[in-house]
């Protein structure tokens, strides 16, 4: 009874001066305390993360080739990779999360994940082995001979160019109207985002012949359009290496001459709206 | 007449997380004159471009302030991309614009809290900056960070935000409209709140434009100067807003201002996921800058100056940054002119000051 | 000597080196609502003389370093010094600029590192827990002196100089841990 007395007199204390409009506060506070406490109870509830939350760099190790890309793109120079020694150094308490090195990775073998570098007493460098050549190899069942060696184009090659745009360490020059290719092995990483960028799979480490002086292949195909998928994105004037396409507006427009038939829009179209006819 | 006495305020003092010192000479309670001294922050970052290439500057320049990280990069990016003479995709100019605008709910709602400190209402500080983290959750979800997002890059944005996050942005937002008008109507009305603000601080509408005040400091002296309607950036031309102007020139002036800012960006939100486009969020941008341009960008607190200037490689020439709250101290000294010193506190956060934007 | 409890109410002042607000923004985070470190008993207080942790963020500059220096010396013992995102840390993304020394452990020494940019309220209260533990071990390290003073040479050198490696702790910390990684870093 007492008590419902007290809370009556406590609600007229709050209410009162509220309708007046002296203490607008008075509605928050009493809301307030009917709802559960806004408080996350962060230790004993640990926390849930979020997909792209950025915590800390990880490595994925065994695929690691040393590039060294993730060094010269961060910020901070918190990365640290020393190929002699095969060691993958980070300063913890040096990044800053950006994320740069893993965008920067041609292996993905870089990931950010979710939970942050635990506090410390003092200031953790994290070291990690890179595999040696060799013991990589081995693991990937690839024969030595085969990927070992620098980087060669074989005469499928139709100078498109995408090989030199992939690279990350600008190693590669292409001209097509001279139609010579050209890696500059000491700038090699030997990282195979070339390769794996070659629409006419015509790179390989160590592989066929080189194919600087080749003769382009007659041309066989060019890019043709399906006008009722086509979502007009420019993707695939983005893409082209041969400057061949052009799109304005609801307009996709295929200079033949200057298609090589690279094929490298096919792969690219968000809609699956382009494919190769007969020139 | 009493004596003169010099107060310092500051760089160290509970109401103000970053340190600004200030001189305050006093005649009993009274504030004659004001010798601001800065430079307890400053770093000296616009010189890094030397040895940061352009996409490093983003993340350099992203933080200069963890409160505008994101208009910074953005700011840093389009006067790379004009440099570059680029053009982004409009998708990326619309998930900017939409990013921008939520950086301006967390700047205001965080600015209310320390406002409602620095006139000793502890708990609506508590309450404005427990509305403020769902704004943060917002961020995180679709930036991956808290207060530093690092999603800027010149050429367009490095991850996209899918339709059905940006819808789900929208319904929080507008869950969370309910909320922010209960607690802003508190700044409104409150007796309490009224009297601690109402006719302080007046500056007015020639003062305003004299000392070239900017952003809520100057829509609060009645000046309708809106840098989103100048159309240098962003969709805001698309969108169709009036910028928030006040006439009174004081402190609860300014604080509508902001209020009403509030509740207008989380409008352009709702209006930009209506309209954006699909398509890509970014394009491919030349590997060295050459060239130079400018830019101009509307930050939480006023207009913000970007330069870059290209050196034909990878690395930029020079990189200068303008901050607005930089442009309003002199304003800041004007109100504090003539002030009671139990007034200090809530004169310095009335421009919203960020010194870490001011020093660099 | 009697036991006082000093890791139940730690009291904090906390200093903006020149940070770029982010952390600064991330420690007033942790003692609002929603992360609370106030059931800790940890009051945030704007007198250095008041405090027991001292929450540095931001690189130390030519002009700052003279402020935090007298902060640190203002705080009575045991005193405990946590370096608050990696620009306290080491400097970080501005450890290049002209006018930046380093981390706050050129001009003070620091007993616990919190890594992040900026570093999160989770980060953050993890960090003043373990600076508790080093706190408690501080304390008991001055009673001893006081009881036994041939015993103990030097009271509480900084554990960054002292630590011969990284010690790890765990994710999650109570009140009962708190005494195991003071023996951690006793050790």
């Amino acid at each position: 009874m007492i008590l419902i007395v007290i809370v009556v007199a406590a609600l007229l204390c709050v209410i009162i001066p509220t309708r007046l409009g002296f203490f607008k506060f008075g509605k928050i506070i009493l809301g307030s305390i009917f709802k559960k406490p806004a408080t996350l109870m962060y230790p004993v509830v640990p926390r849930e993360w979020e997909e792209r939350t950025r915590g800390s760099v990880a490595i994925d190790g065994p695929n690691c080739i040393g590039c060294g890309l993730c060094a010269g793109a961060c910020p901070t120079d918190a990365i640290e990779v020393d190929k002699a020694e095969g060691k993958w150094k980070i300063q913890r308490m040096l990044c800053v999360q950006c994320s740069a090195c893993v965008d920067s990775c041609p292996k993905k073998c870089l990931t950010m994940e979710n939970m942050y570098t635990l506090p410390n007493v003092v200031k953790v460098v994290d070291e990690y082995d890179i595999p040696a050549k060799g013991a990589k190899k081995a693991a990937a069942g690839v024969a030595p001979a085969e990927a070992d060696g620098d980087l060669t184009c074989a005469d499928t090659c139709v100078f498109c160019g995408l090989c030199a745009k992939a690279c990350p360490a600008d190693a590669i020059t292409v001209d097509r109207k001279e139609k010579s290719w050209k890696v500059d092995t000491e700038a090699c990483i030997k990282c195979g985002a070339c390769i794996d960028k070659c629409p006419k799979k015509s790179l390989s480490f160590g592989g066929a012949a080189p194919a600087a002086e080749a003769a382009a292949p007659a041309k066989k195909s060019v890019a043709s359009l399906d006008e009722e998928k086509c979502v007009y994105c420019a993707a695939c004037a983005n893409e082209c290496g041969a400057e061949a396409i052009t799109v304005e507006g609801t307009e996709w427009k295929l200079d033949e001459e200057k298609c090589i038939g690279c094929e490298a829009c096919v792969g690219v179209c968000p809609a699956e709206a382009i494919s190769m006819k007969e020139a | 007449m009493g004596k003169r006495t010099i107060v310092p305020f500051g760089p160290q003092h509970p109401v103000l997380p970053e340190p600004l010192h200030l001189d305050l000479v006093l005649e009993d309670e009274t504030v004659v004159d004001v010798i601001p001294s800065i430079g307890y922050i400053h770093r000296g970052l616009e010189k890094l471009c030397e040895t940061k290439d352009y996409n490093q500057m983003v993340y350099v320049i992203e933080r200069i302030c963890g409160i505008c990280s994101f208009g910074h990069g953005w700011g840093a990016s389009a006067a790379i991309e004009g440099a570059m003479g680029v053009e982004i995709p409009e998708r990326a100019e619309y998930l900017r614009t939409i990013l921008h605008e939520l950086s301006r709910v967390h700047s205001h709602l965080l600015w209310l809290g320390l406002m409602a400190d620095a006139f000793g209402f502890e708990s609506l500080f508590n309450h404005c900056w427990r509305v403020r983290e769902t704004v943060l959750d917002l961020f995180e979800k679709n930036t991956g960070g808290r207060v530093i997002f690092s999603i800027c890059k010149p050429g367009g944005m490095r991850k996209d935000i899918s339709n059905e996050n940006l819808k789900e942005m929208v319904e929080v937002l507008n869950g969370l409209k309910a909320e922010i008008k209960e607690i802003t109507d508190v700044f409104i009305n409150d007796a309490s709140v009224k009297n601690r603000m109402t006719g302080v601080g007046v500056l007015t509408k020639e003062e305003a434009v004299e000392l070239c005040a900017v952003g809520p400091t100057v829509r609060g002296s009645g000046v309708a100067q809106d840098l989103r309607l100048a159309g240098d950036h962003g969709v805001y031309h698309e969108l169709g807003f009036e910028p928030v102007v006040e006439e009174a020139g004081d402190c609860m002036a300014r604080t509508i201002v902001r209020i009403r800012e509030l509740l207008q960006s989380i409008e352009l939100i709702e209006k930009a996921v209506a309209k954006i486009p699909d398509g890509p969020v970014d394009c491919k941008v030349p590997k060295t800058v050459d060239g130079e341009f400018a830019t101009r960008l509307e930050q939480p607190r006023g207009e913000a100056f970007y330069y870059a200037k290209g050196a034909g490689s990878k690395f930029l020439k020079r990189m200068r940054v303008r901050t607005p709250t930089n442009i309003n101290i002199p304003a800041l000294v004007k109100m504090l002119g003539g002030s009671d010193l139990a007034d200090v506190p809530i004169l310095a956060l009335t421009i919203d000051p960020c010194i870490s934007c001011t020093e660099r | 000597m009697s036991k006082a409890y000093v890791t139940k109410s730690p009291w904090v002042v906390h200093y903006d080196g020149s940070s770029c607000n982010g952390c600064d923004i991330e420690v007033l985070a942790c003692l609002m609502p929603m992360y609370d470190v106030e059931r800790f008993g940890i009051i945030n207080c704007g007198n250095p003389k008041h405090a027991d942790v001292f929450l540095v963020t931001g690189t130390v500059n030519e002009q700052n370093k003279d402020v935090v220096k007298q902060i640190y010396e203002q705080m009575p013992e045991p005193k405990v010094v946590v370096a608050i995102g990696i620009c306290a840390c080491s400097g970080g993304i501005f450890k290049d600029c002209y006018n930046v020394l380093g981390g706050v452990d050129q001009v003070i020494p620091v007993d616990a590192y919190v890594p992040g940019c900026a570093a999160r309220p989770e980060a953050i209260i993890d960090a003043v827990v373990t600076g508790l533990g080093i706190l408690q071990a501080k304390r008991d390290a001055m009673v001893e002196a006081i009881d036994a003073p041939a015993a103990i040479e030097a009271p509480a050198a900084p554990a960054a100089a002292s630590a011969p490696s990284a010690v790890k702790y765990p994710p999650i910390f109570t009140m009962a841990e708190i005494k195991v990684n003071a023996e951690l870093y006793k050790k």
